[in-house]
């Protein structure tokens, strides 16, 4: 039993957590992987650093995300920052989509009972 | 297990194996940024900054999982460790089986000296001394007047029981009861506390398996089928008016019958010498079935 749901777990968490990363990235502008990790953390949301680079890596790749260097940083080391490219917008829209009709259709399956 | 960042991003960088160096580049700086921020958040902890993160070659590997790459780090080594290993399990192989080949050759498994009624297996590894009674295994020796001690009893045998007699190694002199009893006289070496007498399924068993040694005159009802197992040593069965099994690894089995009785024998002899022809099968006579694996059967009146 315990398996299922670790496994339903992994599935379902891989694809919501590009929506929420995506999500995030709109909502602030620019994000680095850092501070991602932090909110996504605060939120109950752990995800390891490990698989969020990689994930920020590919999006770059694919063009759904831009990156820029900042130097700037009084901290004393560059933060490499993201942020969605057009294409990165039409995605999220259709993912945004996607993910409000699947919680429709299940609340219509939940709402049967009634 | 603690890291230098220089270390920990060199490795990365390595295990990157396949992007171009620009990609590698990005990566390692992006994650360098992450590992100094994550120090300067956890209170200057560089090590534990790494341990969260993963080793570098499966942060490499989600790297490159990500972009349907799988890693290419250390193929390198693995033709020369294949071949490493094909080569020392191929050596040992032949060592093994030219030592077995020379020992073959030049010391047989298996002597018998009848004159000094010895019997030697494995150049002397094992030598059972049928005269003496002794018995040396490896560098153990086991002599009647080492340190013994008795294990006797006598037992009534109930109609149709039969008996099982188990010894590692020893001398058994097997001869028949004049009554009903089933009787038992062994001086064990070293401890008792491994002799066993028990009855179980019709059957009344001498357990002496897990002693050191046992050197044992048996008493058994007539027309009781008898079964023997001796790993290594002698099995004499004297003037029998019973059934026996009997089988002996290493050492031998002596028969004396009683020329006027009646035996059906089958006798097999793996490496050794057997004496004795098979018989026809005659109803009414005592079954006598005889194996061993490494030695003799001798009728002792066909010696005398």
């Amino acid at each position: 039993m315990a398996d299922l749901f670790e496994n339903w777990r992994t599935q379902i968490r891989k694809g919501y957590l590009e929506l929420c990363v995506l999500t995030l990235i709109e909502t602030r502008g620019k994000v680095y992987g850092f501070e991602l990790l932090e909110t996504l953390a605060n939120e109950g949301l752990e995800v390891k650093e490990g698989t969020l680079y990689p994930i920020l890596n590919r999006m770059g790749l694919d063009g759904t995300l831009e990156s820029t260097w900042d130097t700037e940083n009084l901290k004393g080391h560059p933060r490499k920052f993201y942020r969605l490219t057009k294409t990165g917008q039409k995605t999220l829209a259709n993912m945004r989509r996607e993910f409000t009709e699947m919680l429709k259709i299940l609340k219509t399956f939940e709402n049967e009972r009634s | 297990m603690s890291m230098s960042l220089e270390k920990y991003l060199n490795e990365l960088d390595q295990s990157l194996a396949g992007l171009t160096a620009g990609d590698r580049a990005e990566i390692v700086l992006e994650i360098k940024s992450h590992l100094l921020e994550a120090q300067a958040k956890n209170g200057g902890s560089m090590e534990s900054a790494i341990a969260s993160m993963g080793t570098p070659s499966s942060v490499a590997a989600r790297f490159l999982a990500e972009r349907g790459l799988k890693p290419k780090t250390h193929y390198k080594l693995r033709p020369f460790l294949k071949w490493a290993l094909i080569l020392s399990v191929g050596g040992i192989f032949l060592l093994v089986a030219s030592l077995v080949v020379l020992m073959i050759q030049f010391s047989p498994l298996l002597k018998i000296d009848d004159d000094k009624k010895t019997v030697s297996i494995l150049d002397g590894w094992i030598e059972i001394h049928g005269g003496e009674g002794t018995i040396k295994i490896g560098d153990t020796r086991m002599a009647r007047d080492e340190q013994t001690n008795r294990f006797d009893g006598t037992q009534p045998l109930k109609a149709k029981e039969t008996i099982n007699i188990a010894l590692g190694n020893g001398r058994i002199h097997l001869r028949t009861s004049l009554d009903d009893n089933f009787t038992w006289s062994c001086k064990v070496f070293g401890r008792t506390d491994q002799a066993r007498i028990e009855e179980a399924k019709g059957e009344l068993k001498l357990d002496l398996a897990d002693t050191s040694g046992a050197d044992c005159e048996i008493g058994i009802p007539r027309s009781t089928k008898t079964k023997v197992d001796l790993k290594n040593g002698k099995v004499r069965l004297e003037r029998p008016l019973f059934h026996a099994n009997v089988e002996v690894v290493n050492g031998g089995i002596e028969f004396i019958p009683i020329p006027t009785t009646p035996y059906n024998i089958t006798s097999k002899v793996t490496n050794g010498n057997n004496q004795f022809p098979a018989t026809g099968k005659t109803s009414d006579a005592f079954q006598m079935d005889f194996a061993v694996t490494n030695g003799f059967i001798r009728n002792r009146l066909v010696e005398e």
